[in-house]
C-alpha cells in the first residue's frame, strides 16, 4: 500500500501568479495546481527523491528560453510512485496590489511601450494566513520539507503533513471526489462521469468529480474521503 | 582564498552551482525605521490583517513591507559599489533596463530578459511585518507647498490672483520611527564571496521605501546568521513570536514605540526557541555565536583593500559561472 499524506499548507506571505490576465488585472485563483506544487516541495530534478533529471533538461538557475519542460522534469515522479494532487482553498482572502517596474534612477518616466507588455498592473493575490489542502501519495514513505516557497513572488509557506492511516484499496465503483484534480492524470486510468472546470494554465483542473474507478479510504477520518487510485503524471501527446 | 576565519568553509560552495544544491544561509535583522518611510502602493500604506501571535489569536492589522521594497534597495546597494569600483561599466548593466548577465549582481539576485534567458535569485526576501499593530504604527501628516513668504494665501505670484487660497494640500500617511520588522534574508548556495557581497548589502542599506520622499531612512540591525540545509522560519511566524514574548515580558506599551532593546531580546530568544523545532540541519551563530563572525565582516567591508577582494571574488565567480552556464552572450538580443 502506498503513503498517503494530507498536507496542510499556510501562506506567511502573499501569493500571486497569475491564473488569468484581465487587461492589467493579473488574478490568483484560490486553487494551486499540482504542477506548482511538485516542483515547490522540492520533488523535481532531487537526489534525495530519487527524481533526478539527466542531461540539460534538469532543473537549473539559468533558463536559456522560457518553455516549461513538466514532461520532462514530472516523469522521474511517476518512477518512484510519488503524486501530488493540486490544493484546494480551506479557507483564504484576497488583495489587490499594484505592481510597476521599478528603474535605477531617482524618477521615473513613462515612456511610451514598445512592446505589447504593461509597465504597471493590478495583482489580485492571496493574503497571508490562507490555508489550503492536498494530498501526496508515495510508494516509499516521504519526508517533506516544514517551509517551502510558492507562486511568483516565492512566497513563504508552512506545510503541515500528517500521514493517512492504513488506506484501504476498493475496487472499481462510482464515487464522487470534491477537491480539484488534474483531468489529464486521472482520465485515462479513472472514467470521469462529471465535474466542475477551473480554468487556469497550463491544464485546466476540474472538482467535485463524479468517477467510476478505484478509490482509498482510510481508518480514522471524521469525513468519507474517497481518494482516487492510480493517478500519474500524464501528458497530451 | 578564504576571506573569512570565523566561519566553517563548508557553508560554502567553492563555486557558484548551476542548479540548487540545498545549502542556504539565512540573514537574520530586524529592520528599524529611524525617520519616515512609505511603503505604500495605490496611495496608500501596505498593510496586512493578521493573527497578532502565536499565542494570541486576536487579529491585529500590521504594516507590511513587501518582499521586492526590502531587496531592491539592497540591490541596488550592491550594484553601486560594482561601479565605483570598475567592476560593472555603467552602460553595460542597467538594472531593469539590460542586464550584463556575468556580473556579480546579476548572477546572485537574477534576471529576466525574454528571449535571452533568466537567472533565478539566490536571493529571497519575505514580506515583513510590524510588531506592532497599524494604528500606533503610523502618523497622517498634511503637506503642503506655501508661498515663500509662508502662507498658502497668494500675493499675486506668477499667474495667480493676488488673495487667493491654493489648494496645494494634502495628506499622507507615514510610517513613526521605531517600528520594527523582523526579516529574514535569505541566500541559497552561498560562495564566500556572495555570501559577503550579500552581507555586505544588508549592513549598507540606510534606505528602503518611496526614495523621492527622502524620508525612508531605516537601520538593519542584524542579529544573527543561520546556516541551515533548507528554508526556516517565517517572518511572519517570527513577528508573532516576538509579539507574544514581549506582551509576556510587559514590554509592549501602547502608544510609546517599543524600547530597541526589548525588542531585539525578544527577537533572539523568541528565534533561538524557533530554530529549535526545526526539523532541518542547521548551525546557528546567533548573539555571542555571531560576534566574531559581524567583526571579522565589519573589519573586511570597512577598507577599500578589503572590499575590494569581495567584489573582485565575487565577479570573478559570477564571470565563470556566465562563462560556464550562460555562454556567450547573445547581445544582440539582450538589447532588443
Amino acid at each position: 500500500m502506498p503513503h498517503v499524506y494530507r498536507v496542510m499548507l499556510e501562506l506567511h506571505d502573499n501569493l500571486y501568479f497569475a491564473t488569468r490576465e484581465i487587461g492589467r488585472l493579473y488574478e490568483t485563483e484560490p486553487v494551486l495546481h499540482n504542477y506548482a506544487l511538485s516542483y515547490a516541495l522540492g520533488l523535481v530534478d532531487s537526489e534525495q527523491y530519487a527524481t533526478t533529471v539527466s542531461g540539460t533538461n534538469g532543473y537549473h538557475y539559468f533558463c536559456s528560453e522560457q518553455v516549461p519542460q513538466y514532461q520532462v522534469h514530472l516523469t522521474p515522479l511517476n518512477q518512484q510512485g510519488i503524486y501530488v494532487t493540486p490544493a484546494r482553498a480551506v479557507r483564504h482572502s484576497t488583495v489587490l496590489n499594484t505592481w510597476k517596474y521599478a528603474d535605477n534612477r531617482y524618477h521615473v518616466e513613462m515612456q511610451k511601450t514598445q512592446k505589447n507588455i504593461p509597465s504597471f498592473g493590478r495583482a489580485k493575490e492571496i493574503a497571508p494566513e490562507s490555508q489550503f489542502e492536498f494530498f501526496v501519495i508515495s510508494a516509499q514513505s516521504l519526508t517533506l520539507p516544514h517551509w517551502i516557497r510558492i507562486g511568483k513572488w516565492m512566497s513563504k509557506a508552512e506545510l503541515q503533513v500528517k500521514e493517512l492511516a492504513s488506506p484501504k484499496r476498493h475496487p472499481v465503483q462510482e464515487f464522487l471526489f470534491p477537491y480539484p484534480l488534474n483531468p489529464l492524470d486521472v482520465m485515462f486510468t479513472n472514467q470521469v462521469l462529471s465535474y466542475d472546470t477551473i480554468n487556469m494554465p497550463p491544464v485546466s483542473l476540474i472538482r467535485n468529480v463524479r468517477m467510476r474507478g478505484d478509490f482509498y479510504t482510510f481508518d480514522g477520518l471524521s469525513e468519507a474521503l474517497k481518494l482516487p487510485a492510480n493517478m500519474e503524471y500524464r501528458f497530451g501527446d | 582564498m578564504a576571506l573569512l576565519k570565523s566561519v566553517d568553509a563548508k557553508f560554502f560552495h567553492t563555486e557558484i552551482p548551476y542548479k540548487p544544491m540545498g545549502k542556504y544561509a539565512h540573514f537574520l535583522t530586524v529592520r528599524v525605521t529611524e525617520s519616515y518611510p512609505l511603503f505604500q502602493t495605490d496611495g496608500e500604506l501596505n498593510k496586512a490583517r493578521v493573527r497578532a501571535g502565536i499565542r494570541d489569536n486576536s487579529t491585529i492589522s500590521r504594516l507590511a513591507m513587501f518582499k521586492r521594497k526590502q531587496s531592491t534597495p539592497e540591490r541596488l546597494v550592491g550594484r553601486e559599489l560594482l561601479r565605483t569600483y570598475g567592476l560593472v561599466k555603467p552602460e553595460e548593466c542597467e538594472y531593469n533596463v539590460e542586464f550584463g548577465m556575468d556580473n556579480p549582481d546579476c548572477i546572485i539576485y537574477g534576471f529576466a530578459i525574454g528571449d535571452s534567458g533568466s537567472e533565478k535569485s539566490k536571493v529571497v526576501v519575505d514580506t515583513a511585518f510590524s510588531i506592532t499593530a497599524f494604528d500606533e504604527s503610523h502618523e497622517t501628516f498634511t503637506l503642503n507647498a506655501p508661498f515663500e513668504n509662508g502662507t498658502m494665501a497668494s500675493k499675486g505670484e506668477k499667474g495667480s490672483k493676488p488673495g487667493e487660497v491654493t489648494s496645494r494640500i494634502n495628506q499622507q500617511d507615514h510610517i513613526r520611527p521605531q517600528v520594527f520588522f523582523p526579516s529574514i534574508v535569505t541566500l541559497k548556495d552561498p560562495t564566500e564571496a556572495s555570501f559577503l557581497y550579500v552581507f555586505n548589502n544588508i549592513l549598507r542599506t540606510r534606505h528602503y521605501g518611496a526614495q523621492t520622499t527622502r524620508t525612508g531612512r531605516v537601520r538593519n540591525e542584524l542579529l544573527g546568521v543561520v546556516f541551515a540545509d533548507g528554508e526556516i522560519v517565517s517572518n511572519l511566524r517570527w513577528t508573532q513570536a516576538i509579539y507574544d514574548q514581549m506582551q509576556a515580558d510587559g514590554t509592549l506599551k501602547a502608544p510609546d514605540p517599543l524600547d530597541e532593546d526589548d525588542v531585539l531580546q525578544a527577537a533572539t530568544t523568541t528565534i533561538q526557541s524557533l530554530m529549535a523545532k526545526e526539523f532541518i540541519v542547521h548551525t546557528d551563530l546567533i548573539g555571542h555565536d555571531f560576534e566574531p563572525l559581524l567583526t571579522e565582516v565589519k573589519e573586511l567591508t570597512a577598507s577599500e583593500a578589503g572590499i575590494r577582494s569581495i567584489l573582485k571574488q565575487a565577479d570573478d565567480e559570477a564571470k565563470a559561472y556566465a562563462e560556464k552556464h550562460i555562454g556567450k552572450k547573445k547581445v544582440a538580443s539582450a538589447r532588443s
